[in-house]
Protein backbone atom coordinates (compact mmCIF):
# COMPACT_ATOMS: atom_id res chain seq x y z
CA UNK A 1 0.00 0.00 0.00
CA UNK A 2 2.98 2.87 0.82
CA UNK A 3 5.32 0.86 -1.80
CA UNK A 4 7.23 3.51 -3.79
CA UNK A 5 6.24 6.59 -1.17
CA UNK A 6 10.17 7.92 -1.40
CA UNK A 7 10.15 7.91 -4.79
CA UNK A 8 6.63 9.20 -5.02
CA UNK A 9 7.92 12.26 -2.50
CA UNK A 10 10.67 12.58 -4.32
CA UNK A 11 9.96 16.41 -6.05
CA UNK A 12 12.30 15.34 -8.76
CA UNK A 13 9.98 12.75 -10.15
CA UNK A 14 11.29 13.00 -13.48
CA UNK A 15 14.20 14.05 -12.89
CA UNK A 16 17.49 14.17 -14.36
CA UNK A 17 20.09 11.92 -13.93
CA UNK A 18 22.15 13.72 -12.10
CA UNK A 19 19.59 13.57 -9.31
CA UNK A 20 18.71 10.32 -9.65
CA UNK A 21 21.98 9.22 -9.32
CA UNK A 22 22.26 11.55 -6.09
CA UNK A 23 18.63 10.35 -4.35
CA UNK A 24 19.48 7.01 -5.38
CA UNK A 25 23.04 6.94 -3.56
CA UNK A 26 21.46 9.14 -0.49
CA UNK A 27 19.06 6.23 0.00
CA UNK A 28 21.99 3.73 -0.71
CA UNK A 29 24.86 5.05 1.67
CA UNK A 30 22.58 5.90 4.78
CA UNK A 31 21.66 2.35 4.12
CA UNK A 32 25.03 1.21 4.01
CA UNK A 33 26.37 3.76 6.89
CA UNK A 34 23.29 2.21 9.10
CA UNK A 35 24.04 -1.69 8.01
CA UNK A 36 20.00 -1.88 7.22
CA UNK A 37 18.82 -2.68 3.31
CA UNK A 38 16.22 -0.43 1.66
CA UNK A 39 14.25 -3.16 1.62
CA UNK A 40 14.26 -3.03 5.30
CA UNK A 41 14.15 0.55 5.05
CA UNK A 42 10.47 0.03 3.31
CA UNK A 43 9.43 -2.25 6.21
CA UNK A 44 10.00 -0.45 8.81
CA UNK A 45 8.14 2.47 7.62
CA UNK A 46 4.91 0.72 6.63
CA UNK A 47 4.98 -0.59 10.12
CA UNK A 48 5.76 2.84 11.54
CA UNK A 49 2.59 4.35 9.67
CA UNK A 50 0.55 1.51 10.61
CA UNK A 51 1.11 1.96 13.94
CA UNK A 52 0.91 6.09 14.59
CA UNK A 53 -2.56 5.65 12.08
CA UNK A 54 -4.11 4.27 14.85
CA UNK A 55 -3.76 7.27 16.81
CA UNK A 56 -3.53 10.06 14.43
CA UNK A 57 -4.95 10.55 10.74
CA UNK A 58 -1.47 11.20 8.97
CA UNK A 59 -1.96 12.62 5.49
CA UNK A 60 0.49 10.14 3.70
CA UNK A 61 0.83 11.52 0.51
CA UNK A 62 2.46 14.42 1.84
CA UNK A 63 4.86 12.22 4.34
CA UNK A 64 8.32 12.00 4.76
CA UNK A 65 10.63 9.34 6.00
CA UNK A 66 13.73 8.93 5.31
CA UNK A 67 17.54 7.97 7.07
CA UNK A 68 19.75 10.97 6.98
CA UNK A 69 23.35 11.55 7.32
CA UNK A 70 24.63 14.51 8.63
CA UNK A 71 28.51 15.37 9.50
CA UNK A 72 28.68 11.23 8.90
CA UNK A 73 26.64 10.80 11.62
CA UNK A 74 23.25 9.11 10.59
CA UNK A 75 19.59 9.28 11.80
CA UNK A 76 16.24 8.47 11.09
CA UNK A 77 13.60 11.31 10.13
CA UNK A 78 9.95 10.75 10.04
CA UNK A 79 7.72 13.74 8.79
CA UNK A 80 3.74 12.77 9.65
CA UNK A 81 1.86 15.77 8.80
CA UNK A 82 -1.65 15.24 10.73
CA UNK A 83 -4.77 15.55 9.40
CA UNK A 84 -6.83 15.55 12.95
CA UNK A 85 -6.28 13.54 15.83
CA UNK A 86 -8.78 10.62 16.16
CA UNK A 87 -11.14 11.14 19.09
CA UNK A 88 -12.12 8.27 19.70
CA UNK A 89 -9.10 6.05 20.84
CA UNK A 90 -9.88 4.12 23.70
CA UNK A 91 -13.26 3.15 22.13
CA UNK A 92 -11.32 1.90 18.81
CA UNK A 93 -11.25 -2.14 19.06
CA UNK A 94 -7.68 -3.62 19.22
CA UNK A 95 -8.42 -5.09 15.81
CA UNK A 96 -9.83 -2.50 14.04
CA UNK A 97 -8.55 -2.23 10.69
CA UNK A 98 -6.63 1.18 10.90
CA UNK A 99 -6.80 1.53 7.17
CA UNK A 100 -10.53 1.37 7.03
CA UNK A 101 -11.65 4.29 8.96
CA UNK A 102 -9.33 6.32 6.99
CA UNK A 103 -10.79 5.41 3.67
CA UNK A 104 -14.32 6.32 5.18
CA UNK A 105 -13.37 9.43 6.27
CA UNK A 106 -12.35 10.34 3.06
CA UNK A 107 -15.65 9.07 1.40
CA UNK A 108 -17.71 11.50 4.02
CA UNK B 1 60.00 13.17 9.44
CA UNK B 2 57.96 12.33 6.43
CA UNK B 3 54.28 12.09 5.91
CA UNK B 4 52.75 8.96 5.04
CA UNK B 5 49.62 9.48 2.77
CA UNK B 6 47.92 5.88 1.43
CA UNK B 7 45.89 6.42 -1.93
CA UNK B 8 42.37 4.82 -2.33
CA UNK B 9 39.03 3.98 -3.38
CA UNK B 10 37.63 1.22 -2.98
CA UNK B 11 36.61 0.67 -6.37
CA UNK B 12 38.90 -0.51 -9.03
CA UNK B 13 39.69 2.03 -12.43
CA UNK B 14 38.99 5.33 -10.78
CA UNK B 15 42.48 6.63 -11.32
CA UNK B 16 44.59 5.80 -8.15
CA UNK B 17 47.64 4.40 -9.80
CA UNK B 18 47.39 7.35 -12.37
CA UNK B 19 47.12 9.78 -9.65
CA UNK B 20 49.92 8.57 -7.68
CA UNK B 21 52.34 8.54 -10.54
CA UNK B 22 51.45 12.15 -11.33
CA UNK B 23 50.76 13.20 -7.49
CA UNK B 24 54.06 11.95 -6.62
CA UNK B 25 55.90 13.80 -9.42
CA UNK B 26 54.44 16.82 -8.71
CA UNK B 27 55.51 16.60 -5.05
CA UNK B 28 59.02 16.08 -6.16
CA UNK B 29 58.38 18.69 -8.51
CA UNK B 30 58.06 21.41 -5.45
CA UNK B 31 61.91 20.07 -4.20
CA UNK B 32 60.36 17.68 -2.04
CA UNK B 33 61.90 13.80 -1.70
CA UNK B 34 59.06 11.37 -2.37
CA UNK B 35 58.68 7.75 -2.31
CA UNK B 36 56.14 5.53 -4.06
CA UNK B 37 55.40 2.40 -2.84
CA UNK B 38 53.10 -0.12 -4.85
CA UNK B 39 50.87 -2.30 -2.59
CA UNK B 40 49.05 -3.41 -5.66
CA UNK B 41 50.59 -6.96 -5.48
CA UNK B 42 49.73 -8.94 -8.21
CA UNK B 43 48.66 -6.09 -10.31
CA UNK B 44 51.24 -3.54 -10.12
CA UNK B 45 50.76 -0.61 -12.74
CA UNK B 46 52.53 2.17 -10.88
CA UNK B 47 56.33 1.27 -12.88
CA UNK B 48 54.71 1.08 -16.08
CA UNK B 49 52.82 5.00 -15.58
CA UNK B 50 56.06 6.15 -14.29
CA UNK B 51 57.69 4.44 -17.24
CA UNK B 52 60.03 2.74 -15.10
CA UNK B 53 59.08 -0.74 -15.75
CA UNK B 54 62.37 -1.72 -17.53
CA UNK B 55 63.93 -0.78 -14.54
CA UNK B 56 62.54 -2.58 -11.80
CA UNK B 57 65.11 -5.68 -10.36
CA UNK B 58 63.66 -6.04 -7.16
CA UNK B 59 60.59 -5.75 -5.36
CA UNK B 60 59.10 -5.33 -1.62
CA UNK B 61 59.10 -8.86 -1.08
CA UNK B 62 62.56 -8.89 -2.04
CA UNK B 63 63.04 -6.67 0.72
CA UNK B 64 61.10 -8.40 3.25
CA UNK B 65 62.67 -11.83 2.58
CA UNK B 66 66.29 -10.50 2.83
CA UNK B 67 67.36 -11.12 -0.89
CA UNK B 68 68.35 -7.63 -0.89
CA UNK B 69 68.30 -3.98 0.48
CA UNK B 70 65.64 -1.59 0.56
CA UNK B 71 68.17 0.98 -1.08
CA UNK B 72 68.34 -1.76 -3.83
CA UNK B 73 64.87 -2.48 -5.04
CA UNK B 74 64.07 0.96 -4.90
CA UNK B 75 63.83 2.93 -8.14
CA UNK B 76 65.22 6.11 -9.31
CA UNK B 77 63.53 8.52 -11.11
CA UNK B 78 66.06 9.95 -13.59
CA UNK B 79 63.64 12.55 -14.84
CA UNK B 80 62.39 14.25 -11.42
CA UNK B 81 64.40 14.77 -8.92
CA UNK B 82 63.69 13.04 -5.14
CA UNK B 83 61.61 10.27 -6.82
CA UNK B 84 61.66 6.91 -5.87
CA UNK B 85 59.58 3.86 -6.38
CA UNK B 86 59.37 0.64 -4.64
CA UNK B 87 57.68 -1.66 -6.56
CA UNK B 88 55.12 -4.42 -5.82
CA UNK B 89 55.68 -7.87 -6.51
CA UNK B 90 53.88 -9.16 -9.62
CA UNK B 91 53.91 -12.64 -9.05
CA UNK B 92 52.52 -12.68 -5.59
CA UNK B 93 49.39 -11.97 -4.53
CA UNK B 94 47.90 -10.01 -1.82
CA UNK B 95 48.85 -12.13 1.10
CA UNK B 96 52.68 -12.51 0.23
CA UNK B 97 52.85 -9.56 3.10
CA UNK B 98 51.04 -8.46 6.63
CA UNK B 99 50.57 -4.81 7.34
CA UNK B 100 53.01 -5.64 10.38
CA UNK B 101 55.67 -6.17 7.41
CA UNK B 102 54.42 -2.94 5.80
CA UNK B 103 55.31 -0.65 8.43
CA UNK B 104 58.43 -1.73 8.91
CA UNK B 105 59.52 -0.85 5.52
CA UNK B 106 57.66 2.39 5.79
CA UNK B 107 59.29 3.08 8.84
CA UNK B 108 62.58 2.58 7.54
CA UNK B 109 61.90 4.99 4.60
CA UNK B 110 61.14 7.61 6.49
CA UNK B 111 64.06 9.92 7.62
CA UNK B 112 65.15 9.90 4.23
CA UNK B 113 61.71 11.16 2.81
CA UNK B 114 59.44 13.83 2.92
CA UNK B 115 56.62 12.18 1.17
CA UNK B 116 55.91 8.53 1.23
CA UNK B 117 52.99 8.11 -1.11
CA UNK B 118 51.05 4.47 -0.96
CA UNK B 119 49.08 3.53 -4.06
CA UNK B 120 46.33 1.40 -2.68
CA UNK B 121 44.92 -1.94 -4.42
CA UNK B 122 41.17 -1.82 -5.65
CA UNK B 123 38.92 -3.72 -2.91
CA UNK B 124 38.71 -3.55 0.96
CA UNK B 125 40.40 -6.52 1.77
CA UNK B 126 43.43 -7.59 2.77
CA UNK B 127 45.52 -5.31 0.06
CA UNK B 128 43.60 -2.28 1.70
CA UNK B 129 44.62 -3.76 5.07
CA UNK B 130 48.36 -3.49 3.60
CA UNK B 131 48.05 -0.61 2.06
CA UNK B 132 46.68 1.37 4.67
CA UNK B 133 48.23 -0.05 7.96
CA UNK B 134 51.44 2.14 7.67
CA UNK B 135 49.37 5.58 6.45
CA UNK B 136 48.69 8.71 8.89
CA UNK B 137 46.72 10.43 6.16
CA UNK B 138 44.35 9.19 3.36
CA UNK B 139 43.26 10.65 -0.19
CA UNK B 140 40.14 9.21 -1.54
CA UNK B 141 39.37 8.90 -5.14
CA UNK B 142 36.46 9.04 -6.57
CA UNK B 143 34.76 9.68 -10.05
CA UNK B 144 31.70 11.15 -10.54
CA UNK B 145 29.48 7.83 -10.65
CA UNK B 146 27.39 6.26 -8.58
CA UNK B 147 29.16 2.80 -7.48
CA UNK B 148 32.67 4.81 -7.18
CA UNK B 149 30.92 7.06 -4.82
CA UNK B 150 29.16 4.67 -2.64
CA UNK B 151 32.64 2.56 -2.74
CA UNK B 152 34.72 5.42 -1.54
CA UNK B 153 32.11 6.33 1.39
CA UNK B 154 32.87 2.64 2.07
CA UNK B 155 36.46 3.14 2.29
CA UNK B 156 36.14 6.73 4.49
CA UNK B 157 33.51 4.35 6.75
CA UNK B 158 36.47 2.08 7.28
CA UNK B 159 39.18 4.09 7.42
CA UNK B 160 37.15 6.35 10.42
CA UNK B 161 37.30 3.20 12.19
CA UNK B 162 41.01 2.67 12.14
CA UNK B 163 41.39 6.51 13.76
CA UNK B 164 42.89 7.71 10.11
CA UNK B 165 44.42 11.41 11.15
CA UNK B 166 43.31 13.05 7.56
CA UNK B 167 40.81 11.89 4.84
CA UNK B 168 40.51 14.35 1.96
CA UNK B 169 38.97 13.92 -1.29
CA UNK B 170 40.33 13.84 -4.95
CA UNK B 171 37.05 13.81 -7.65
CA UNK B 172 38.48 12.88 -10.51
CA UNK B 173 37.36 12.62 -14.48
CA UNK B 174 35.26 15.18 -14.00
CA UNK B 175 33.16 16.29 -16.87
CA UNK B 176 31.84 19.65 -16.27
CA UNK B 177 30.20 20.18 -19.28
CA UNK B 178 27.86 16.77 -18.44
CA UNK B 179 27.52 18.31 -15.28
CA UNK B 180 25.92 21.62 -16.86
CA UNK B 181 23.53 19.57 -18.80
CA UNK B 182 22.66 17.65 -15.27
CA UNK B 183 23.68 14.41 -16.56
CA UNK B 184 26.56 14.07 -13.91
CA UNK B 185 27.18 14.49 -10.04
CA UNK B 186 28.56 17.80 -9.73
CA UNK B 187 31.28 18.18 -7.36
CA UNK B 188 29.09 19.81 -4.77
CA UNK B 189 26.46 16.69 -5.02
CA UNK B 190 29.82 14.25 -4.29
CA UNK B 191 30.72 16.72 -0.76
CA UNK B 192 27.43 16.81 0.35
CA UNK B 193 27.09 12.98 -0.01
CA UNK B 194 30.40 11.59 1.69
CA UNK B 195 30.83 14.60 3.78
CA UNK B 196 34.84 14.48 3.30
CA UNK B 197 36.84 17.58 2.56
CA UNK B 198 38.02 18.30 -1.03
CA UNK B 199 41.45 18.58 -1.51
CA UNK B 200 41.37 18.69 -5.77
CA UNK B 201 39.22 18.11 -8.94
CA UNK B 202 40.53 16.53 -12.01
CA UNK B 203 38.88 16.96 -15.12
CA UNK B 204 38.28 14.06 -17.31
CA UNK B 205 40.92 14.21 -19.93
CA UNK B 206 42.10 12.51 -23.34
CA UNK B 207 45.98 13.14 -22.04
CA UNK B 208 46.14 10.99 -19.44
CA UNK B 209 45.63 8.40 -21.72
CA UNK B 210 48.05 9.62 -24.04
CA UNK B 211 50.68 10.32 -21.07
CA UNK B 212 50.13 6.80 -19.81
CA UNK B 213 50.33 5.25 -23.34
CA UNK B 214 54.22 6.89 -23.33
CA UNK B 215 54.97 6.31 -19.54
CA UNK B 216 55.35 9.81 -18.76
CA UNK B 217 53.61 11.05 -16.28
CA UNK B 218 51.34 14.38 -17.41
CA UNK B 219 52.69 16.70 -14.89
CA UNK B 220 56.09 16.65 -16.90
CA UNK B 221 54.55 17.27 -20.05
CA UNK B 222 54.98 20.92 -21.38
CA UNK B 223 52.70 23.46 -21.59
CA UNK B 224 50.86 22.35 -18.45
CA UNK B 225 47.36 21.06 -18.97
CA UNK B 226 44.58 21.05 -16.84
CA UNK B 227 44.44 17.98 -15.82
CA UNK B 228 48.08 18.37 -14.78
CA UNK B 229 47.34 21.98 -13.26
CA UNK B 230 44.55 20.02 -11.19
CA UNK B 231 46.99 17.73 -10.19
CA UNK B 232 50.00 20.02 -9.30
CA UNK B 233 47.41 22.22 -7.18
CA UNK B 234 46.79 19.29 -4.96
CA UNK B 235 50.58 18.81 -4.13
CA UNK B 236 50.75 22.25 -3.49
CA UNK B 237 47.47 22.47 -1.10
CA UNK B 238 49.02 18.68 0.30
CA UNK B 239 52.39 21.25 1.20
CA UNK B 240 49.91 23.27 3.29
CA UNK B 241 49.38 26.23 0.19
CA UNK B 242 46.03 27.52 -0.23
CA UNK B 243 45.85 27.62 -4.00
CA UNK B 244 41.93 28.20 -5.14
CA UNK B 245 40.28 24.89 -7.17
CA UNK B 246 40.35 25.45 -11.36
CA UNK B 247 37.03 26.90 -12.78
CA UNK B 248 36.57 24.46 -14.33
CA UNK B 249 32.57 25.26 -14.61
CA UNK B 250 32.85 28.61 -15.78
CA UNK B 251 30.88 30.00 -12.58
CA UNK B 252 31.60 28.10 -9.43
CA UNK B 253 29.87 30.59 -7.08
CA UNK B 254 28.30 27.97 -5.37
CA UNK B 255 30.68 25.53 -5.34
CA UNK B 256 32.95 27.96 -4.00
CA UNK B 257 31.23 28.75 -1.10
CA UNK B 258 30.79 25.19 -0.28
CA UNK B 259 34.61 24.34 -0.70
CA UNK B 260 35.53 27.56 1.71
CA UNK B 261 32.91 26.10 4.27
CA UNK B 262 34.68 22.39 3.86
CA UNK B 263 37.95 24.00 5.05
CA UNK B 264 36.30 26.27 7.89
CA UNK B 265 37.02 29.48 6.10
CA UNK B 266 33.29 30.72 5.91
CA UNK B 267 32.58 33.90 6.71
CA UNK B 268 29.17 33.96 8.57
CA UNK B 269 30.84 31.34 10.83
Amino acid sequence: MFKGIVGEFNPWGGASSRIKAKNRLELVLSCDRAGINPEAVNKMRDEIVEVVSRYLDIDIEKMEFCIKSNERNTSLSAILPIRKFKRVIESLPSDSPVFQSREEEKHN
Amino acid sequence: MSRVIVITSGKGGVGKTTITANLGTAIAQLGKRVCLIDADFGLRNLDLLLGLEQRVVYTIIDVISGECTLEKAMVKDKRTEGLFLLPAAQNRTKDAITPEQMKEIVEKLMPSFDYILIDCPAGIEMGFRNAIAAAKEALIVTTPEVAAVRDADRVVGLLECERMESIRLIVNRLRPEMVKMDEMLSVEDILDLLVVPLIGIIPDDKRVITSSNKGEPLVLSNPDTLPAMAIKNIAKRLNGMEVPFLDLMGTQEGLLAKIRRFFGFSNDK
